[in-house]
Order: structure tokens, then C-alpha cells, then sequence
């Protein structure tokens, strides 16, 4: 089975472990990847407060070339704001003639044109819907038992398009989870935001809606991501948040990749954890325990 | 009775459906009343409390006159009624022919139990392996396969869930009685092909259809699909899509060839998808997806095995159709997390019912589902599912701030006050009669909360509470728990609606509901067809049944002008003998049929016992009673025996209604003096192992019968003759369409109007919201009524007096237009006195020509001053409504801005429009405009009763309104061209007619009707009715579907020479009666007055209902009830005690 | 009344991009669902609820004069939960960009920050983060804020996740030639 593969700018650099791992997972699961040749920024949150147009055109560009390809697959986004972006371009362009001429004109220069057509799919909806937590479980070489693992979906992997899960109270990982023998950590905040973007921008709301995120994974041993910003968001600052709220909120923050890499004896090397920020002394005993 | 024209088929047997059936039975056309579900009552057979009286009163809809003809009892049990068919578990499929003669083809699905033969003793139920969830408590408790349907039904049959059953045959093996067949037999017999290259989807596929009780053949490509095809007869295929060599397709375009017929799924996975929906085209029946989810997948394969095996093609001729297949509710399953309807303690307002319910989960406590634990706490969120765009509910369901009000109150009332209650609402649509003031009495009173807000987020606590996060009205978050969440979930169309439209061959609606026209409510799109209650989309019960009311009288009317009269006379009114003055002579029939319920039962040595206790009577046998031979064997025994009286011992003695209304035409014999005891199924009811001891049982129940027999008062019921005219007061839309209703049907009418021209209030009305010219409506109406032989219009007249007259009828006197005293002599009497725009001096109206009333804008509009010149136009709502003084809403008024709103924004689009309201009365699909106006640009303020928005008229004549915005939480100023006040309703005055006839007028001054809910539109007297403005404010197509009502309930005693009285009524023993008078005003009917002349009470015999409330009071026993007699009930209780 | 607002028209001109964001607003009912559910309201100066209504109302001015709609994470809480199904993270975006536009300066950070971004992209066809933020740094002229996210920005570089580079001054990049069309046609609209 074939993927186009759309990494995203944050996989290039500060998300590389989540390009790598997904990369070493798909490959150990049999799933070819087609990285997208020449791909370009989706224009993430930005482009639509320049131009309307831009920020449909440039995930557009993107389509178009899987397109050109010449091969049939769905398009893998591991960045849900990538993945939201893209499947915006692609629906607005088969949905509505006008965007399309606009767009279309605009790629022209580009020497490329969509005309709608690429089913886009998130990295979680891949792995929950086409593999499945049976595979998973299948391939167990190490199990994690004991381990409280709390699902974190983030936001545009399930707004606005609740394609592959209840946009309110996910659940599609559940089970890819519980397929490595760790338990699912009860809580309600899987699908709050953790600020995105505006941990630049605005800074102190951002990091209050981190704080509300790690307070409330108190007793989970990790926190399971699938989207780079929210990763970056909830590893980054955890001291200042613990300052800020008076009271230690440090917290191991992994890809799901990796996470379910683990279980599939994949080395921690190959997931690449020695490149995340928040990875807590307790959690890697645990795994290096785990790993004899 | 069986004229082919005389006839009607109704398809729903919810409410609307009995209310159209009974209509049409009352008319003595013959009913087919057809149900897709296995019991009558529809949603109501789940809801035990009804608004405004938080009662059920049902059984108020059953006739009152000419009620022997029906059954007397709970309509929620059971309906028998001997011009209705009931057929449940029936649907239509096909609708041919021409209106007035239609073909209908009805098919049954097969029931597994023999009806004839369950005595509902639950043997087979508590055997049963099976638990699901239980549909009838909304999933809130577990049921098994085979069950009954309904807990209090009559005659109270199990029926089998034959998707959920799994055949392990237990049932069959403990019922007694041999009802139940499951045909695993022809199952087995049903062979199923199974093509599909990969060996585990073979072997699966075989191995789960085979524990359904299948046969299966497999082949592994197409090619050895087509070669057993040939040689074998399968009633399915599943073929896969995607096979080295002949792929699906191509086998199933062989197939095809080989045996159209035959019904083929595909099998694909995801990327094969198009092909197979491809392959529909080639005449797959339908898709199957991989993997299988196999409850989804064995569904698919019963549902084929049924439609063959479905008892399929009764024809029946019918003269006209009603649709009355009634509603679903919006389910929140289908969008869980939203509305946090996965969470516990979260439940639809359905579940709250039956929580509440005495016969539901909770046995009628107040507890929570998840675990049992006291509900002390509880919110109520409305608009759940509906005025939801997101869900494509661009509609109002019109009935869920009322249940939900409702529901609040049972909460208080279960708790014994304790329970803390709170509405979380958008709008509060308090648009019907009295429902403004329940909603204050809840508030003011019960301390029911109301909260003006939509939550947006519900999560669970640990011990099973739910916290709620919303937006107060201020605009600051708040938090508050609650023990349990009540979804108000709003109305869709109901299952199945897609298929019956095509079967009937008329077209749907935008939101998936019956299409109707504009005007006459009723109308489907094809002539002959009609709507009743909620299937035609969105209404509460008393809206259902005004529209069944409108609906059984636009059939009534097609039948009647193809042709098709009343049939000859109804058996029930035939003449019976007068046996007052012979001495009883009694016979007893045993039926000696070979049922299996006979058990052990010895008939020779029941005989002879009943012959020893009362050697006067005379015991015989016959077989099978209940057939014709049996009623010929009957007639012949009763006619050697020379008895006036008759009990039979059989079974199912509610079977029995309408043969006895036979044996009564055959013999003369009046039907209440004969009975039928069963004598079968109590052995087996009450378990009862020692065969004397149930013989004993049986013994005694047939020796009741003999007693009451023996004491019952033979004199007939009475029949009386009433004149067969009729008299509508009132000449607008309602009064016209009235009296044109009653006149098509071949009465004399006189409609009397104060004013010179008919058309009433109407007449100030420009347009209808549609755009519609009102004039053209009037216009219309008029020159029918003018054009109709049978009404005599009177304009310009009054009526000045009226008096009882002979026939129980009426004698009016009326000043005609020249002053001369008219007199006009009817027997019923329908009250249109309509309405009129109330007058205002708030809002500084008359102190500037530009503040106008709405009626003034429309007409202002209408002359064309809409657009051009105006800049802004403000409206106010709610004038002088909906407060004290004027305390409820006038209906009409937010839909009639939306429409002036709307139409000055398409006139001229520059134009600002701001309203200022309380809450918008947008109900059922008004609720689009709503959406309209504000899409138009519409805005909208609201204002509260304590901060009204305030209005000055500047020097330069603009009009300045000041007003807060709660939404910005600023005061804002509109400056306004033209503003609008809307006044609101109020009725004509109703006192002199309201003396004349002796009903009585509302605290608002409308007609007091005799039950909101179940009898709209008669009044607590016999004979009068009311509809329009007079009972109520509502738009002119709702004026006139309630016209059309009225008109039917009058025609039902306009139809017949002579009107029985019920066998069981009161009458008062003269010589003891001392006129104390206290009956008079206990009696509930009006059915007793004090002749002076005579010096007497006096007992109206029509109207009395029996129900024994005189009786009661009587301080010396001096009224009594003809059938409840002091010595006939002693008798029973002697003959119960031997 | 001396504190009252005027309501005036909701403008009516088709190429006010203001007035076609209120088209798009027109049919809220003001149920507040959106500031419910928006785990940024808190923080804001006027709620969801109020900036539509503004909207509405034409009080341009003070909606721009406020901050709420930067404080907007596009989380899609509001668009999701809406029952009129109003795109409502787009419009808070629309109003980013007619801000942006009409370079309304009610916020500091926000305009530079997506400005420099894009800028990033429209150089080398995908962001490089270290680049990025040095530009945004430049853009806000605020010497305190690049200090504060300078224990990050180590911790990246230590761990290889970033490039260090300085912003080219050269003209013309990768997706330059796909900006120009796209503010043509958008001109063009």
C-alpha cells in the first residue's frame, strides 16, 4: 500500500523525530511512502491574513504535484495544520468553479493545475483506520504495561473536518494505544487547544492553555501527540509553566509514532527520542528497563 | 358497508391517524387503519403526561356519539371500533387508480406468532436468550427477541424481533398454546450463493449465515457461480466485486441474464467502491463493505429473506388516502459527542418520559440511569437537533419548549418539590394557547428555571454528574453541575418516509416532511392524498389532531362528491326490541372449537355446573364461534331457545365487538345484552397447574356474566333525530371554509357575518408570508360560498337570541341587514367570530404618522411606499403581549414581521431593518424565514419586559429608539423612518354568543374549548364548536385546517337520520330525586339541566358520556347509570363470591 | 444616552471586504455558542458573541481598535459547534487580514509575525524557522522579546533542529512569481 507523503516545514527541523519515526514505522508496516517532490510550505495559519487566495493556492500547489505524479494514493500529513490546510484547498477546488479558475490561473505559472481529487489523510486516521490497533497488536515484540499513556488530538486533526473521528470526544486512539499494552489515561482535555501559533505571538494565553493541559495529565507517565505545534507547545517551557503555576508539571511528551514504534521493538535510535525536549528521568528508566 | 366508494385507508395509527380513522368511521365510511409497527398509539403509546393538564387524555379523543359503535376504554390499550380495520404491522406499497377510487396494495410482515393463539401468558419471554435494548423505554432498559410491544396493549400479543432473534427455537418449545412458529423451516429452505475468490471470506460469510438458519452454496469465481446458478434456485447472491477472471461485474450482468429477478449485494472493499455502486446500475440490489461489520451485514440478508417471505399484495379499493405516518426524533447517537449524549445520566427527553413512567425502567422515580441514584438536579437543553443548520434542521420542532416545560414540572411532581430544574433555551416558543402562562406558573410557581442559553460544552464528573459550561446572558462563562442532562431532541421525518412518499406518489418536502399546500394544510401534492399530524411536519398533539381533523374532512368531502354516500344504516343504530317488559330468558354458549387453548378444559362438566346454579338458563356448544358457520350454529341454537339474552363462553372476547353488532342485526337483539367471557386463557395466565382450581376460576367468571345478564336493564338506548342543519356565525375565512365544508356535503347552511362583505379580519391581511396575495384567498372563498346552494349568507346581520328547539336542536333568531328578525333552526352551531388587531397607545403610537400598527405597515407596503423612500424601518414585537393584562402570544405577529421584513429588504436592500423582540416565534418551518431575514440583514434586538426599548419622536419627524443591546451590553439608538408596533390579537367578543349557547369564553376572551389537547375544537357543549380567531390567534392556512376540523365534528351528527345515545348513561329515578341539584354541576358534559315546567332534572341523553359522576354525588342514590345499576353489580359480586 | 451607540447600516457596499465578512455573519442568532466554546475568550476584549454582532452592526472602529480576533488559535471550536454553520475561524482570519490590510495597529506582535512567515516561504518555498523568527524579531523592534525565546532556540540548536541563518537580502525566491499572480488576481476580484 502506497502514500503520498506531504511532511511539512516542522518535520524539516524542530519535528524532525516525528518525520523520522513515521517514516521507520510506516516502513516496518509494509507502507510505501512518496514524498512529494519539490513540495512547498501550506502556508499554515499565515497565508489566510495576507491573502484568501494565497492560502488556498499554496497547499493547491502541493496537490497538484502529488497529481502530476502520475500515481494513485492518498496523501499522509503527519502536521495537522498541514492537513487541515491541504484538505481545505482540495475541497474548496472541487467544490466551487470560481476558487477553481483562481486558482488554477495562479498554479499556471507554476506549470501545474488541480482540479480536486486527492483524498488527504491524517497520519492518526492512517494508522487507527487503514492499519489498525490488530496490526499493532500483531507485531508486539515489547510490550508497555503499566504505562499511562494520555491521547492528545489537538485540534485540526478533528476540527473542522470530523472525517475520521468525534471532533469533541475523540477516540481513535484508544485502541492503537491499548494495542501495546499501555492503558489509556482518562481525561477530557484530548481535543482542547494548546494555543498553536499563538505561542509566538501571545505568548501568556498560550502557555495558561498549556498549563490547563499538563495540570490535567497530572498521573499520566506521557502525553501521545500527533500534530508538531502541539508537540512544540507542550514540550517547550514546561519549567516556566511549573514556575508559573506554582507547582512541578513536567511530563513526557512523545510522537505516536514512537510511541507505538516502541512496542514494536523498533531501537529508541530509530524513533529518534534522544531529540525530544521533554522526556522525564522516571519515563526513560522505564523504557531503558523495559528495553532489557 | 362495503361500497367501494364508502371507503378510506389511513396509514399511521398514531394519534393523527386514530383521530382521522374515528373521524372517518363516525362519517360510516369504512377505515382500513394501517400501522408499520405491531400496536396503534404510535409515539403517545411511550408518554404518560401531556401538557396542559399533565394527564394522558386519549380516550377523550373516542366518539361521543354514536359510542357503542367503538370500544370504551383506554385508547392507549387498544382501539375496536366496528367501521375500523386495524392492521398493524402493514405498510403500503403501492397506490394506483384515480381519487375517489383508488387501488391500494397493502403488505403484512409475517409475525411468527399467531395471534389467534398468544394469550400473552410471557412463557416464551422468559426463556428467551436474547437482551436488547429496549425501544419502547428508548434504550434505556434491555428487552428479549420476542416481546411485547407495548405493556398495557390490548389484546396483548408477544411479537418476535426477528433481526435480533437468533432461532434457538426455545420459545417455541414452552408455549402452550402453539403460537409460535419461527419457519425455521423455511429458512433452511431459503439458499443463499456465496462468490468470492479469498477462502476466509468464504468460510465466514458461510459459517455466520448458517448460524442465522440459512442454507449457503459458495463458489470461488464467477464462472462456477454461473454454472450453479443454472442448476439451482438461490434467493441471493453475494458476490464479490474484485475476482482474477470474471470480475463482479461481469458475473452479475450474466446473472441478470440468467434470472432477473434475483437479488444480488455486492461485496467491496474501500478502493472498490465506485465499481460497486457502479454495479447498481447493472442491477445489484446494493453494496456490502469490507471488512463486514456483521450485525450491518446478517441485517441486509433478513431484510431480502423477509421482503420474500413478506405476506405481500391485499388489495383493498379505497376512495381517499390519509398520510398520518407520523415523526421521528432527531437522534443524538448519530452525533454523540456534541451534545454529550455518550456521557451517563445524559438522556433524550423520550428517556425522561419513560424514566418517569409508571411502566417504564424507573418504575416512575426520579433516578438516574447510569446508577440508580436520585435525580435532584436537572437541565433541560433545547433545541437539540433542531433550528440547527450544521444538521440541516432549518425548522423549529414546535413542541420541545413545551415538553420540555412539562417535563420540568413531573420533575418537581416526582420529587415531591425537591428536584431543582432549569430550561437552558435559545427562544422560549410559547406560541400556542395558554402556554405563555404555564411557562410562568413553571417560573413564578414551581421555581422551574429558565436560562437563556445554549450550552456549548457537557462534561462528566466522576460521580456521574455532568458539568454544563455556558454563556450567561450577560455574556460571562459560567459552570454549574447537574445531576442529569435532558436532551430536548427535535423532530425528523420518520424512518421510512422516503420509500412510503414513492409508494404514494407525492413529494417531500426541503426538510424531508410531507409537502403540502400552502393553504390547505392537508393537501398533499397528489389529489386524493392527504396529510395528517406530524407527518406533514413539526406539530404538538393538538396541532396533529387539527390537521387530522382537516385532513379526514377533505377525504370525507372526495368520497362524498364521487359518489359515495354514507352506507345504509349503521347496525348499531338499527331498532332494537324494547324488552322491558319480558323476563329474562338466557342462554350460554361454550364455544367447542379445538384451540389449543382449550387445554384440559371440560365444556360437558362447565356446562353442567353453570345449569346447576341456575337451572333457568339454557347451555349449548358450538364450534368455532367466532367463524360464520359459528354464528350460524349460534342463531339457529338462540332462535330453538327462544332467549333474549345471550353469554358466550370463548376466547379473546375482544374479537368478538363486531359479530356481536351482527348477531344483534340478525336477531334484534340489542348488543348489550350479550357478553363473552373467556373461558380459555385464564387457566393459562394464571399458571394455574390444578386443572379444578382453573375450572373453578372459569366457572365463576362465565356465572358473573350470567348475573349481570340477568339484572341489566333491557330498555334500547335511545336514538334521537337531530335537524340537519347547520349554523356558522362568523363570515371570515374561517366561518366560510366552515360552512363550505359542511355544505359540500349535501347540508343547508346559514352563515350569518356582522359585516356587509364576508372575509373578516383576513381582509387587513395584504399577504400571506408566502408572498401570496390574501384578497386572492378571500376572493375565492366568497364567491363559493356564493355559488353554493346549500348556504344562505347573511351580511350585515346579527345573531340576537337563540333557544333549545325540538330534536335536540336549535332555534336562532338573527337581524338581518334590513333590521327584520330572522329565525333559523339547526342542530349544530360552529362559532368563527373571529378576531381583531388590538389597539395600542405604547410606543408612542398616535403621536407621529410614521408609528403605524402592522397591519398599517403591511397596507402601507402593499401600496408601494415599501422601499424607495425608506431608509430604516423598525419594528417593535410583542405590544401590550405576552404580560400582564394581555398574557399570552398572538402568534402571527413575529412571522407577520419577518414577512414585512423581508419583503421591504427585496423591495429595496438599502434599507436597514431592525426588530426588536423577545423571543421570535419562528416555529415548524416559519423558523427558515427566521434564517431568511437574517441572512437578508435583518437585526435583531431583544429586549426583556423590564427594559423595554424606548421611542421618541424627533423634531424632524424621525423616530428615535432607544433600547439595550444584551448582546453588547450597550444602550444603542436606532433612528427609524416608519416604525411598527405589533399589537398582537384579540378575539371579538364572544359574551352574547357564548350566552345565546351557554359555552363560555377564556380569561383572554377566547373560546373555551372542551380539552386543549384532544378536543380543540368542540366546547363543553354538545353541539357547538369553534375554530379561527375565535379559539385562538393562528395564521389563515391554520384557520382554516382548524375550520375544516370543526366543520368534520359537526358533520358526524349532521350525517345521520337518527343519533344514538350510548347504552350506558345516567338516568335519575324521579320519585327519590329530592333537587338538590348537586348532579347539575358535577356532570362534566353539561348533560343535566332543571326543567322548570316540569319540575325535574332533565338528563341530555347525547351528551351524557356515562361516566357516572352523578351518580357519585347523588346523596340518595337517585342517579344512577344504566349498565353500573346497584343490583346489577351485586349480582356480579354474588355470582364472583359462589 | 449620552453612552448610547449608534446603530448605524451594516454597509451595504459589495466591495467593502468588511461588509462581505458581514454577509457571511448575517445569519447568527447571538446563542454565544462560539465564546462558549473559545478557550481564548477569556482573554479577549470584546467575546466571539460581541465581535459578530459588531460586525453586523458596522461598528468598524471599535472592532478594530480591539484585539480579540489575533487572540484567535484556530481551533475551530466555534466553526464546529455553530448551529447556523457560520464559517467563524475563517472570519476571525478575514478580520486578521483586513486589519493586516488596512494596517490597523491594534496589535504589535501579530501583523509582523505572519508577515514574516510568509516571507520565509515566499523566499525558499518552505519555512525556515530560525530565519523566520530573527525577521519577526527585526519587524517588532522589540529588543526584550527575542531573549524570551532564546532558552528554546538553544535547545533546538543543541539537539540539530535548527539552522541558524540570517535572512538573505537578495530579491526574488522560490514562490515569488506564485505571490505576484495571486495579489494580481486578488486585486483583480
Amino acid at each position: 500500500m502506497k502514500y503520498f507523503y506531504y511532511p511539512g516545514c516542522s518535520l524539516e527541523h524542530s519535528a524532525k523525530e516525528y518525520d523520522l519515526s513515521t517514516r521507520a514505522l510506516m516502513r516496518l508496516l509494509g507502507r510505501e511512502l512518496l514524498e512529494i517532490e519539490d513540495w512547498t510550505c501550506c502556508g499554515a495559519s499565515a497565508a489566510d491574513t495576507a491573502s484568501r487566495l494565497l492560502s488556498i493556492v499554496l497547499p493547491a500547489r502541493n496537490l497538484a504535484l502529488a497529481q502530476k505524479s502520475g500515481e494513485t494514493a492518498d496523501m499522509l500529513v503527519p502536521c495537522s495544520s498541514c492537513y487541515l490546510n491541504l484538505k481545505r484547498a482540495d475541497q474548496l477546488i472541487g467544490r466551487d468553479s470560481q476558487t477553481r479558475g483562481l486558482v488554477n490561473e495562479a498554479l499556471a505559472e507554476e506549470g501545474l493545475s488541480y482540479g480536486g481529487g486527492v483524498r488527504v489523510r491524517h497520519l492518526l486516521d492512517v494508522l487507527a483506520n487503514d492499519i489498525g490497533a490488530g496490526a499493532i497488536a500483531e507485531g508486539l515484540k515489547q510490550s508497555l504495561p503499566g504505562l499511562r499513556v494520555a491521547p492528545y488530538y489537538g485540534c485540526q486533526a478533528l476540527r473542522p473536518f470530523a472525517d475520521f473521528d468525534d471532533p469533541e470526544q475523540p477516540h481513535s486512539m484508544d485502541s492503537l494505544i491499548e494495542a501495546t499494552g499501555a492503558s489509556v489515561f482518562d481525561w477530557s482535555m484530548g481535543a482542547k487547544c494548546c494555543g498553536a501559533g499563538l505561542m509566538t505571538t501571545k505568548k501568556e494565553l498560550a502557555q495558561e492553555l498549556v498549563a490547563d493541559l499538563l495540570d490535567a495529565a497530572k498521573g499520566a507517565d506521557c502525553i501521545v501527540t500527533v500534530c508538531p505545534m502541539c508537540q512544540m507547545n507542550l514540550e517547550a517551557g514546561q519549567k516556566k509553566i511549573s514556575r508559573m503555576r506554582g507547582r512541578p508539571l513536567e511530563i513526557s511528551i512523545v510522537y505516536l509514532p514512537q510511541l507505538l514504534g516502541l512496542s514494536l521493538a523498533m531501537s529508541g535510535g530509530g524513533l529518534r527520542l534522544d531529540l525530544n525536549l521533554a522526556l522525564t528521568r522516571p519515563f526513560k528508566q522505564r523504557l531503558a528497563a523495559m528495553a532489557k | 358497508m362495503e361500497t367501494k366508494t364508502g371507503a378510506a385507508l389511513v396509514i399511521g395509527a398514531g394519534i393523527s391517524g386514530i383521530r382521522s380513522a374515528l373521524d372517518l368511521a363516525e362519517m360510516n365510511y369504512r377505515v382500513f387503519l394501517i400501522d408499520k409497527s405491531p400496536h396503534i398509539g404510535g409515539i403517545l403509546s411511550q408518554l404518560d403526561y401531556q401538557f396542559p393538564t399533565d394527564h394522558c387524555g386519549m380516550c377523550k379523543m373516542l366518539p361521543t356519539i354514536g359510542r357503542d359503535a367503538s370500544s370504551q376504554f383506554c385508547l392507549r390499550k387498544g382501539l375496536f371500533h366496528e367501521n375500523i380495520e386495524v392492521l398493524p404491522a402493514t405498510e403500503m406499497t403501492a397506490l394506483e387508480g384515480e381519487p375517489g377510487n383508488f387501488k391500494v396494495t397493502l403488505d403484512s410482515a409475517p409475525s411468527f406468532i399467531d395471534s389467534q393463539k398468544c394469550i400473552g401468558c410471557g412463557r416464551c419471554s422468559a426463556v428467551c436468550p436474547v437482551d436488547v435494548a429496549d425501544g419502547f423505554n428508548g434504550g434505556l432498559s434491555k428487552r428479549k427477541a420476542i416481546y411485547l410491544p407495548v405493556p398495557h396493549n390490548i389484546p396483548n400479543r408477544f411479537t418476535i424481533d426477528i433481526a435480533a432473534c437468533t432461532r434457538c427455537g426455545e420459545c417455541e418449545k414452552v408455549c402452550p398454546t402453539g403460537a409460535v412458529d419461527l419457519r425455521s423451516e423455511a429458512r433452511r429452505a431459503f439458499k443463499i450463493l456465496v462468490v468470492d475468490d479469498e477462502l476466509v471470506v468464504r468460510d465466514s460469510l458461510k459459517e455466520w449465515l448458517l448460524v442465522e438458519g440459512f442454507s449457503v452454496d459458495m463458489a470461488e469465481s464467477g464462472a462456477e457461480a454461473i454454472d450453479l446458478l443454472s442448476s439451482n434456485d438461490y434467493g441471493l447472491v453475494l458476490l464479490d466485486v474484485k475476482m482474477p477472471g470474471m470480475d463482479g461485474v461481469e458475473a452479475l450482468q450474466i446473472m441478470r441474464e440468467i434470472k432477473e429477478e434475483l437479488p444480488v449485494l455486492m461485496m467491496t472493499a474501500y478502493a472498490t467502491v465506485e465499481t460497486a455502486v457502479q454495479a447498481m446500475k447493472f442491477g445489484a440490489t446494493d453494496y456490502l463493505m469490507k471488512p463486514f461489520d456483521i450485525e450491518a451485514l446478517i441485517a441486509k440478508v433478513v431484510g431480502h429473506y423477509e421482503r420474500t417471505v413478506t405476506v405481500t399484495g391485499r388489495v383493498i379499493e379505497v376512495g381517499a388516502v390519509i398520510m398520518a405516518a407520523g415523526s421521528d426524533f432527531c437522534d443524538p447517537a448519530k452525533n454523540p459527542g456534541a451534545f454529550g449524549y455518550n456521557l451517563p445520566n445524559v438522556v433524550t427527553g423520550l428517556q425522561f418520559e419513560r424514566l418517569v413512567s409508571g411502566s417504564g425502567p424507573g418504575e416512575g422515580k426520579l433516578i438516574r440511569p447510569a446508577d440508580g441514584r436520585p435525580a435532584r438536579k436537572i437541565a433541560w437543553l433545547q433545541c437539540i437537533g433542531s433550528r440547527d443548520l450544521q444538521q440541516k434542521a432549518d425548522f423549529c420542532s414546535s413542541a420541545c419548549c413545551m415538553f420540555s416545560i412539562k417535563e420540568a414540572l413531573l420533575a418537581r411532581e416526582k420529587s415531591g418539590g425537591e428536584a431543582e430544574t432549569a430550561i437552558f433555551y435559545m427562544d422560549m416558543r410559547t406560541f400556542g394557547k395558554d402556554f405563555q402562562r404555564y411557562r410562568d406558573e413553571a417560573e413564578k410557581v414551581s421555581g422551574v428555571r429558565f436560562i437563556r442559553s445554549r450550552v456549548h460544552t457537557i462534561e462528566s464528573e466522576p460521580d456521574g454528574s455532568l458539568k454544563l459550561d455556558y454563556l450567561d446572558e450577560k455574556g460571562a462563562q459560567r459552570e454549574e453541575v447537574f445531576d442529569m442532562v435532558v436532551l430536548a431532541t427535535g423532530q425528523r421525518p420518520a424512518k421510512g418516509t422516503i420509500d412510503l412518499a414513492q409508494s404514494a406518489g407525492i413529494e417531500l418536502n426541503p426538510a424531508g416532511f410531507c409537502r403540502t399546500d400552502e393553504l390547505y394544510l392537508a393537501r398533499s401534492t397528489r389529489e386524493g392524498v392527504f396529510a395528517g399530524g406530524s407527518f406533514a411536519g413539526l406539530k404538538d398533539i393538538s396541532e396533529s389532531l387539527i390537521l387530522a381533523g382537516s385532513a379526514s374532512l377533505e377525504a370525507s368531502k372526495l368520497i362524498w362528491s364521487k359518489g359515495g354516500t354514507q352506507a345504509a344504516s349503521s347496525p348499531s343504530e338499527a331498532a332494537f326490541e324494547d324488552l322491558s317488559k319480558d323476563s329474562p330468558r338466557l342462554a350460554v354458549a361454550l364455544c367447542a372449537c379445538a384451540t389449543p387453548l382449550r387445554g384440559g378444559l371440560d365444556l360437558e362438566s362447565l356446562g353442567a355446573g353453570l345449569s346447576r346454579w341456575d337451572p333457568s338458563i339454557r347451555v349449548f356448544q358450538v364450534e368455532r364461534a367466532c367463524t360464520l358457520s359459528g354464528r350460524t350454529a349460534l342463531l339457529q341454537n338462540m332462535k330453538e331457545s327462544g332467549c333474549n339474552m345471550l353469554s358466550i363462553g370463548a376466547c379473546m372476547p375482544c374479537l368478538y365487538g363486531k359479530m356481536l353488532v351482527n348477531l344483534a342485526k340478525e336477531t334484534g337483539l340489542s348488543p348489550q345484552l350479550m357478553d363473552v367471557v373467556d373461558i380459555y386463557s385464564p387457566a393459562y395466565r394464571s399458571g394455574e397447574t390444578d386443572p379444578l382450581l382453573a375450572s373453578a376460576r372459569i366457572q365463576s367468571a362465565m356465572k358473573m356474566s350470567i348475573g349481570r345478564l340477568k339484572t341489566a336493564d333491557p330498555t334500547p338506548a335511545t336514538s334521537f333525530g337531530i335537524i340537519r342543519k347547520a349554523l356558522v356565525i362568523g363570515g371570515g375565512v374561517s366561518g366560510m371554509t366552515a360552512a363550505l365544508a359542511i355544505a359540500d356535503h349535501g347540508f343547508k347552511v346559514d352563515l350569518v357575518e356582522k359585516e356587509g362583505a364576508p372575509g373578516g379580519l383576513a381582509r387587513s391581511v395584504c399577504r400571506m408570508i408566502d408572498g401570496a396575495r390574501t384578497a386572492a384567498v378571500i376572493e375565492k372563498l366568497t364567491s363559493d360560498v356564493r355559488a353554493n346552494a346549500n348556504i344562505s349568507l347573511h351580511t350585515g346581520a346579527e345573531v340576537i337570541a337563540s333557544k333549545p328547539y325540538e330534536r335536540l336542536s336549535f332555534l336562532t333568531t338573527i337581524k338581518t341587514e334590513n333590521g327584520e328578525a330572522k329565525q333559523l333552526d339547526h342542530g349544530v352551531t360552529i362559532l368563527a367570530t373571529g378576531g381583531r388587531e388590538a389597539a395600542t397607545t405604547e410606543y408612542g403610537y398616535g403621536t407621529s404618522d410614521s408609528i403605524l400598527t402592522l397591519f398599517e405597515l403591511e397596507a402601507r407596503l402593499e401600496k408601494g411606499a415599501a422601499a424607495a423612500d425608506l431608509g430604516t424601518v423598525a419594528m417593535i414585537q410583542c405590544v401590550g403581549s405576552r404580560e400582564p393584562g394581555r398574557n399570552y402570544c398572538s402568534r402571527v405577529c413575529c412571522s407577520s414581521a419577518l414577512k414585512n421584513a423581508l419583503r421591504i429588504k427585496k423591495e429595496n436592500p438599502q434599507t436597514d431593518v431592525f426588530i426588536f423582540y423577545r423571543d421570535i416565534m419562528a416555529y415548524g418551518f416559519l423558523e427558515a424565514y427566521y434564517t431568511k431575514a437574517r441572512q437578508e440583514g435583518v437585526i435583531f434586538i431583544r429586549y426583556s419586559l423590564d427594559q423595554k426599548p424606548a421611542v421618541f419622536v424627533s423634531d424632524d419627524g424621525k423616530i428615535r429608539i432607544s433600547a439595550l443591546d444584551p448582546i453588547l451590553g450597550k444602550d444603542i439608538v436606532v433612528e427609524a423612518d416608519l416604525l411598527a408596533l405589533s399589537t398582537g390579537v384579540v378575539p371579538n367578543d364572544l359574551s352574547g354568543p357564548g350566552e345565546m349557547f351557554g359555552i363560555e369564553a377564556n380569561e383572554d376572551g377566547f373560546f373555551r374549548e372542551a380539552e386543549y389537547k384532544w378536543q380543540p375544537v368542540n366546547s363543553n357543549k354538545r353541539a357547538i364548536f369553534g375554530c379561527g380567531l375565535a379559539h385562538s390567534p393562528r395564521s389563515i392556512p391554520e384557520s382554516i385546517a382548524m375550520a375544516q376540523a370543526a366543520a368534520q365534528r359537526a358533520l358526524v351528527m349532521l350525517n345521520r337520520e337518527k343519533v344514538q345515545a350510548g347504552a350506558v348513561v345516567a338516568r335519575v329515578r324521579r320519585s327519590i330525586c329530592s333537587l338538590c341539584e348537586r348532579c347539575i354541576p358535577a356532570c362534566p358534559y353539561g348533560a343535566r339541566s332543571r326543567s322548570e315546567e316540569e319540575d325535574r332534572i332533565l338528563i341530555d341523553e347525547l351528551a351524557c358520556q356515562g361516566c357516572g359522576s352523578c351518580a357519585a354525588v347523588c346523596p340518595n342514590s337517585a342517579s344512577v347509570v344504566r349498565g353500573y345499576g346497584d343490583r346489577q353489580v351485586m349480582a356480579m359480586v354474588e355470582a364472583a363470591l359462589e | 444616552m449620552a453612552h448610547s451607540q449608534a446603530l448605524g447600516a451594516p454597509g451595504h457596499s459589495a466591495r467593502d471586504p468588511f461588509s462581505e465578512i458581514s454577509k457571511n455573519l448575517r445569519a447568527c442568532m447571538q446563542c454565544g455558542t462560539c465564546t462558549g466554546s473559545c478557550g481564548s475568550a477569556a482573554k479577549m476584549d470584546y467575546t466571539p458573541r460581541q465581535v459578530w454582532r459588531m460586525v453586523q452592526s458596522g461598528l468598524k472602529e471599535e472592532l478594530f481598535t480591539s484585539r480579540t480576533f489575533w487572540l484567535c488559535s484556530s481551533c475551530y471550536y466555534c466553526t464546529l459547534r455553530c448551529p447556523r454553520g457560520l464559517p467563524l475561524t475563517d472570519t476571525m482570519a478575514a478580520l486578521k487580514r483586513v486589519a493586516t490590510a488596512e494596517k490597523y495597529a491594534n496589535d504589535r506582535k501579530s501583523p509582523p509575525f505572519y508577515k514574516a512567515f510568509l516571507d520565509s516561504v515566499r523566499k525558499y518555498g518552505r519555512v525556515r524557522e530560525a530565519e523566520m523568527m530573527t525577521r519577526y524579531f527585526l519587524a517588532v523592534k522589540n529588543p526584550a522579546l527575542p531573549l524570551s525565546f532564546v532558552p528554546l532556540g538553544m535547545k533546538l540548536l543543541a539537539k540539530g533542529k535548527m539552522e541558524l541563518q540570517l535572512p538573505g537580502v537578495s530579491r526574488g525566491g522560490k514562490l515569488e512569481r506564485l505571490y505576484k499572480k495571486v495579489m494580481e488576481l486578488e486585486a483583480a476580484q
